[in-house]
């Protein structure tokens, strides 16, 4: 019998941010996040490659990726549980040089950033919530920008509508389940901190999604208050408790 | 012997849409009737035919409406036959009721000299098209809107590049492929405006992908019918109708 993978993508609650302490995004969280104790329960190996703040767009793009160089690389779908943490609507990603170069017009300047994404990609993921600070050193002097700010506002206008955002959601949904049954792969889809009105097209009373009417942080908000941490996510208590109520789902309806 | 369907479903930009195809300019709904998915409908013998085709289309918008109208389930798969016209990575579709915000009470009328006919899609789905090239300006009790100084110049900063486009438009392309494949419709996915030849993550053998990687239907009628190139860089129906039996022979021979 072949050794089973569980592939996990989703944005910080599916990271397991903050579970090492306030603010934390250390990738060592990614080891006690709710998803790793699911692979544990599994005995399966455990790929999470969740982002913090990630957009449901890349979340969607970079799972299919993944899984096509899976099967690439011999792994059969078979032997994949699929673990998708879908975010909140209102979030996008962009592209970080014209807006490093804007705030230094000209100037050499060095830039570290605590962004994963900006270091794998060259993105930036923002949205209306959070900031994004940067700090960053040019000729000898320390600037810290607000990332949110200049690109922010546009998407707020243009883009951040929620039956626009709710439409495409669901389109990504509805087709990457699709593309996980034609390979063969088990999955589990499960909403962290996602608010949806009704639908035309998902049905939410599918197993397959778990508990998708409410969302990780909002059961996390009402079991578990005193689990929150500074940035919104929650300690290890809560995530061993989410674990355990995901894998008794997932028993109970053969998933 | 040649699998005979009930029903031709197609979506994609203006070229699926035919613009162009009865005359310059012209981007009425008759030139649907002069567009290639309906020349491919003739020749694979469908009764129906469905073409929610919008020019200006997003590669996200096909994506959306595709997924959308085929889980419906309106076009039973097992009588119908899809194509697919992916289009320029850089364009977008944006929340017209956000933008037109601007103007207080206004509300874009394609058939007034105010509203362009280019907002077919806010009439139908209160979303607006923009791509690197469109010219939008909405000017209404001394206010104007400018979408090309509000949308594409942000565009451009910020999402229209390669690396972040590419894989958006592989990602979708792999969903849709197998998607079609589970629920049972055959299809075919063709470039529209350009080829895509950096893939790096498509598979250019899958019978599915008509020249994915190495041609598209403007490039290969600008190469064969520069008499038939429009004003507005589409081509007339003359292109159309021998691009469809280039994909007839093509569908043909890959189901033998």
């Amino acid at each position: 019998m072949n050794k089973k993978t569980v592939y996990a993508n989703g944005d910080s609650f599916v990271f397991g941010m903050e579970i090492l302490g306030d603010d934390s995004r250390d990738p060592a969280n990614k080891d006690l996040s709710f998803v790793k104790k699911i692979a544990d329960s599994m005995s399966a190996d455990y790929i999470n490659n969740a982002y913090n703040s990630a957009t449901n767009e890349f979340i969607f793009r970079k799972t299919l990726i993944d899984l096509e160089k899976l099967k690439q690389d011999g792994i059969a779908p078979a032997d994949v549980f699929v673990i998708i943490g879908w975010t909140a609507l209102h979030r996008e990603e962009i592209v970080g040089k014209y807006l490093l170069d804007y705030y230094h017009a000209g100037y050499s300047y060095k830039f570290k950033s605590d962004s994963q994404e900006y270091t794998d990609f060259g993105t930036f993921f923002i949205s209306p919530s959070h900031s994004q600070k940067m700090r960053i050193v040019a000729n000898g002097t320390v600037q810290t920008i607000d990332l949110i700010g200049p690109a922010a506002e546009f998407c707020s206008m243009c883009l951040w509508d929620d039956d626009f955002q709710q439409e495409k959601l669901e389109t990504k949904i509805l087709a990457l389940q699709n593309y996980l049954e034609h390979n063969g792969y088990r999955y589990i889809f499960i909403n962290t901190c996602c608010t949806l009105g009704s639908s035309k097209l998902i049905n939410f009373d599918s197993p397959k999604l778990f508990q998708f009417n409410t969302s990780f942080f909002d059961w996390g908000k009402k079991y578990f208050p005193n689990s929150l941490k500074l940035k919104n996510h929650f300690n290890e208590t809560a995530h061993i408790a989410f674990a355990k109520l995901v894998i008794d789902h997932i028993n109970q309806n053969s998933l | 012997m040649q699998k005979k369907y009930k029903n031709l479903y197609a979506n994609g930009d203006s070229f699926v849409f035919g613009m162009e195809s009865i005359e310059d300019f012209s981007k009425t709904i008759e030139n649907k009737n002069f567009a290639f998915p309906k020349y491919l409908h003739d020749m694979l013998g469908c009764s129906t035919y469905v073409n929610n085709a919008y020019n200006g289309a997003s590669n996200d918008f096909i994506f959306r409406r595709t997924v959308f109208d085929l889980t419906t389930k309106k076009l039973p798969p097992e009588e119908t036959f899809v194509v697919i016209g992916w289009t320029s990575p850089h364009r977008i579709d944006v929340d017209g009721k956000g933008f037109f915000s601007q103007i207080p009470n206004f509300i874009p009328d394609p058939a007034s000299p105010e509203g362009p006919a280019a907002c077919a899609e806010f009439k139908d789905h209160q979303i607006m098209f923009v791509n690197p090239g469109i010219i939008l300006n909405f000017i209404k009790d001394n206010i104007k809107i400018d979408a090309n100084k509000e949308i594409i110049e942000w565009c451009a900063k910020y999402i229209w590049t390669d690396n972040l486009q590419v894989p958006l438009i592989e990602s979708k392309i792999i969903a849709l492929d197998h998607m079609l494949t589970q629920l049972g419709y055959d299809h075919i996915f063709v470039n529209t405006v350009i080829n895509l030849p950096y893939t790096d993550h498509l598979d250019p053998s899958c019978k599915n992908f008509y020249k994915i990687e190495s041609d598209s239907f403007y490039q290969w009628a600008l190469k064969t019918y520069p008499a038939e190139h429009r004003a507005w860089n589409h081509f007339s129906f003359l292109a159309h109708k021998s691009y469809a039996e280039i994909l007839f022979n093509y569908i043909q021979s890959r189901d033998e």
